[in-house]
């Protein structure tokens, strides 16, 4: 009797780790900068790390909502260049940054669209179909720009990634109400609940009538809308925009939601643990910065950090099954 | 009679997965040669294979470790990494211990990429992202951040000269695709890509698996990056930057299903022959760079896409016949 | 269950701690900012200033935010700025952008956020420098621009090479060559960095134009995105289409090194049989140049031109007004200059 309380709370706590022990870390981390690293509790280097974390945070948003459905989309590093070049290039046309904003998720729907045909329809695995689109969007956009930037620095447009409202900077408002919304949606659609089931055991769900195709289609187009938002918002932090923004972005988006504890294989995630690890990764470049650590060694760091932190469950797994075993 | 047509067709179909990339080749082959005269010269031809054989190596590793439900990315960092090694060591040493030496720190960081991923359990897609990051930081720290150049010592390149790559990289295939086929060591790597829990309660020790796995393919990047620093006599932390996606991009071209479980060698050769008679093609036709990422993409797709419908257009037609038949 | 729950807490305290050995690392395994700054700070009045106590009249701050310091021009950009500023007696502070532009935004905000009074910067993408140039100015801080290009923002200063210039200095240089060798082609090569370098666009653009003046045509004007390695794969391809051609300009010397070896695996000579000329005068490309494996490189000045950026950013400190050499775009031109066999070994020690 006390031994199944006493496994079941093992789980919970198991479970805790799992779903919320990226927060933990992060608090951990806010904590040991405020107390030890000079300059970091200034109100405007916290400003600085909250806008940062946005512009990957928000994408990560959508990847998270791919991977809980075991789903993966590594176009969105091309995708958001595109973007942002749409959205200057609108915003200087038009001086609008509602224009911008739907040029840019005019863009993501259009390439989330294509992923979710060749997935759904001509049925290429996501991976193989989104390294094709990474490719492909880069070379489009590449002819269209004739490799160079869009500018644009008109005050309406560079507010929304520049400007803040009291400490709280626009780019990390909008992060948060994008987080809120993927969250509910996540629990409480019925397209949240489909992306779980199609993530855990796909056949299954088949089987009890979801409609994996739809969901599926549907998810790259939100991902699309995403990286749209993500991109519009980075082109007006930048002031500008063109080919080869961001090299490296769809990893940097991943690595966010693996680090928030998204199972990478599908059926488990949260928004929350997506939303710590943005955050998590931009203290930490911030934190390497203030403590003036060489370069080098700041890709050394930022690797073990990540491999440390995502250890930690295997190896939590392990020591339970030894100790539950004997 | 019946089994002699269910043969000739089932014949088909299996010449057909692994010969399609060979219809992609040499219509592409075709096409070039038509747009230009320079193309089907015996120099050019040698530099398409070289290419190819270049990303080939790292890529038959590769396709080990997608057969066995995982990915590598980086192999990129351990090609610089390794390459510096090697480079590092040839002036005091000479270049059979630096080869060596390339060879073994290719290998062991492979291994502790595998440790990481059978032991630590991380989710092998994210924890050689870490150690992309940490070993092109390793790499940088090693070097100063220089480069290292063996001006004036060409015994190196014999590493990189006439037709060495083509032959290593045909030679890794070769050994490979034994390794897959015939031995123990490559049925294991197929169970565990297939479904890890049952083939570690069948008796395979999974883990051990991963680690040999993650070696070989580390060899094999140290290998293509090896080859990458004769061919400029250079070694740096920047070498090899994107060489994962590529690497990736030949496997899946060539057939080799990501679910895991199956490798074509051939098919990855055939991918990367592909995708490097292309570049070569849009170079000799003095293509801007934009439309290199733009087909190298739509082929990826292309290629996957036919090979999904042909597979799905041999079923209907040629297979139902055959069980009918049967029947 | 307790130890597992241990395993948890020791387990996230060594994420923790990783991060801190790695920051604490720096300082030992490199000449870390900081610890160079500090003796050197306290040194200053005794070498510096000798007779007055220099440092009492106003704290100066150096922040460089760097391109990228996995490029031998860029660590002797940064060798350049960083001895200025301590010999200057400020304090010095280092960003690298790691060729991120949403790095460079964050990263150099982390340095205006530190306190500095001077800002130099050497910008992965001009263009997103606009974010940047306004938190400086609006915490009245002068903005110096080291290479690359201004993308049309409030700078105060840029210290720029002539890119254009370089490309028509190489193309004079390389026509010289052919002339004098019997039965070459009239063909040549450009090799251009990535698509998106838009200023070190200029020095192919420079090189094509002059050439083409001169009577040459550009048989292939093909990207190795500033890769040695790639610059090395495209002028096998260039070999192959053109095996007549009887030079090459690359963007950068990392693509002429790479170049002047596939020419050599063609067992031909990149200094007297095919013409290779770069552009920066890495290290490499010198030692290539000594030992006649490519002829000539158009030599920048990184390491001048960080201590200039050092120089201009405390006079607009101090009030002054600078002298531009062109006023419009506030640019203070650095001159380049042809290295090859003869005076290469002024510069290889």
């Amino acid at each position: 009797m006390t031994a199944t309380t006493d496994s079941v709370t093992r789980f919970d706590r198991g479970r805790l780790w799992t779903r919320f022990g990226i927060v933990f870390v992060l608090v951990a981390l806010w904590v040991v900068g405020v107390a030890f690293v000079p300059n970091f509790a200034n109100p405007d280097n916290l400003t600085s790390i909250l806008r940062q974390s946005s512009f990957v945070g928000i994408s990560a948003i959508g990847m998270t909502m791919a991977i809980v459905a075991g789903l993966f989309d590594l176009s969105v590093g091309s995708t958001l260049a595109l973007a942002a070049w749409a959205s200057v290039l609108t915003a200087s046309a038009t001086g609008s940054p509602l224009a911008a904003l739907l040029a840019a998720v005019a863009i993501g729907i259009v390439v989330g669209s294509i992923n979710g045909f060749f997935v759904t329809v001509v049925r290429i695995p996501a991976f193989i179909t989104t390294l094709g689109m990474l490719f492909i969007v880069a070379g489009v956009t590449l002819i269209l720009t004739n490799g160079a930037a869009a500018r644009y620095n008109g005050p309406e447009f560079i507010w929304w990634g520049n400007a803040a409202l009291g400490f709280v900077p626009v780019p990390f408002a909008v992060f948060i109400v994008c987080a809120l919304a993927g969250s509910a949606v996540l629990r409480f659609t019925s397209f949240g609940r489909y992306l779980f089931a199609i993530g855990s055991n796909a056949p299954a769900a088949h089987v009890a009538g979801v409609p994996i195709n739809t969901a599926t289609f549907l998810v790259f187009v939100v991902v699309g809308i995403f990286v749209g938002m993500s991109a519009m918002l980075l082109g007006s932090r930048l002031y500008s925009a063109g080919p080869g923004l961001e090299a490296g972005f769809e990893l940097n988006v991943i690595a966010c939601v693996v680090l928030g504890g998204t199972r990478l294989s599908g059926g488990r995630g949260t928004i929350v643990g997506t939303v710590a690890a943005a955050i998590l990764f931009t203290t930490l470049g911030n934190l390497l910065n203030l403590l003036h650590t060489d370069p080098f060694v700041q890709r050394v760091a930022t690797g073990l950090v990540l491999v440390t932190a995502l250890s930690i469950e295997g190896v939590r797994k392990r020591l339970a099954e030894r100790t539950g075993s004997e | 009679m019946t089994s002699m047509v269910g043969g000739v067709r089932r014949l088909a179909l299996a010449v057909w997965r692994t010969y399609r990339v060979g219809l992609f080749v040499v219509a592409v082959g075709l096409v070039l040669s038509l747009l230009t005269p320079r193309f089907l010269v015996e120099g050019n031809l040698v530099n398409v294979l070289t290419n190819a054989a270049v990303v080939a190596i790292v890529g038959l590793g590769m396709t080990l470790v997608i057969a066995s439900g995982n990915f590598d990315l980086s192999v990129g960092a351990i090609a610089a990494f390794a390459g510096a090694i090697s480079l590092s060591v040839v002036p005091t040493l000479g270049v059979g211990p630096g080869i060596a030496a390339g060879l073994v720190a290719g290998a062991v960081v492979g291994f502790v990429n595998g440790l990481i991923v059978a032991e630590l359990r991380v989710p092998a897609f994210i924890a050689t992202l870490g150690t992309l990051t940490i070993l092109r930081g390793l790499t940088l720290i090693y070097t100063g951040g220089r480069d290292i150049y063996l001006v004036g010592e060409t015994g190196y390149k014999i590493l990189s000269a006439g037709a060495m790559p083509v032959v290593l990289a045909l030679l890794v295939a070769a050994i490979l695709a034994q390794v897959v086929a015939r031995t123990r060591l490559g049925r294991h790597v197929l169970a565990v890509g297939s479904n890890q829990a049952a083939a570690t309660r069948a008796g395979v020790r999974s883990n051990r698996i991963l680690w040999v796995v993650f070696a070989i393919v580390g060899a094999t990047a140290a290998l293509t990056g090896m080859i990458i620093s004769a061919q400029v006599l250079t070694a740096n932390g920047r070498l090899a930057t994107g060489l994962e996606l590529s690497a990736i991009a030949v496997v899946v071209i060539g057939g080799t299903p990501l679910t895991g479980g199956r490798a074509t060698m051939i098919g990855t050769l055939l991918g990367a022959l592909l995708i490097s008679e292309i570049n070569n093609g849009l170079n000799l036709l003095n293509v801007p760079v934009f439309y290199q990422s733009l087909t190298t993409g739509v082929l990826l797709l292309a290629a996957v896409g036919i090979s999904t419908a042909g597979r799905q257009f041999m079923k209907r037609a040629i297979l139902p016949p055959i069980s009918r038949m049967s029947e | 269950m307790n130890l597992s729950n241990r395993f948890v807490r020791t387990a996230s305290l060594m994420a923790v701690a990783a991060l801190m050995v790695a920051a604490c690392s720096s300082t030992a395994a490199t000449p870390s900012p900081a610890a160079t700054a500090a003796p050197t700070a306290t040194a200053a009045p005794a070498t510096a200033a000798p007779a007055s106590s220099a440092p009492a009249a106003k704290a100066c701050k150096i922040g460089f935010s760097v391109y990228d310091m996995q490029y031998g021009f860029f660590q002797d950009m940064e060798k350049g700025t960083k001895e200025a500023a301590t010999a200057a007696g400020c304090e010095y502070v280092l960003v690298d952008q790691k060729s991120s532009e949403s790095t460079m935004v964050s990263a150099t905000q982390d340095l205006l956020n530190q306190g500095i009074t001077s800002l130099i910067i050497s910008p992965i993408k001009p263009d997103a420098m606009g974010p940047i140039v306004d938190a400086a100015h609006a915490k009245k801080i002068p903005v110096v621009v080291d290479d690359i290009g201004g993308g049309g923002t409030k700078y105060d200063a840029i210290v720029i090479s002539d890119n254009s210039k370089g490309g028509v200095l190489a193309a004079d240089a390389m026509d010289k060559l052919i002339k004098a060798k019997a039965g070459a082609s009239k063909n040549v090569a450009s090799i251009t960095c990535e698509p998106s370098a838009v200023y070190a666009a200029r020095r192919n653009q420079g090189f094509e134009a002059r050439i083409k003046e001169l009577g040459y045509t550009v048989v292939a004007s093909l990207s190795g995105n500033s890769k040695q390695e790639e610059g090395y794969k495209v002028m096998k391809d260039v070999l192959s289409a053109h095996p007549d051609v009887a030079g090459v300009f690359s963007c950068n010397d990392p693509m002429a090194v790479g170049a002047a070896q596939a020419v050599a695996d063609a067992g031909k000579s990149g200094s007297k049989d095919i013409f290779v000329i770069g552009f920066n005068a890495d290290t490499i490309a010198l030692q290539a140049i000594k030992a006649g494996q490519m002829v000539a490189t158009v030599q920048q000045v990184p390491y001048e031109m960080g201590k200039k950026t050092v120089d201009l950013a405390l006079q607009l400190e101090a009030g002054k007004t600078l002298t531009y050499d062109n006023p419009d775009a506030r640019e203070i031109l650095v001159p380049v200059n042809l290295i090859d066999a003869s005076n290469v070994g002024t510069l290889l020690k």
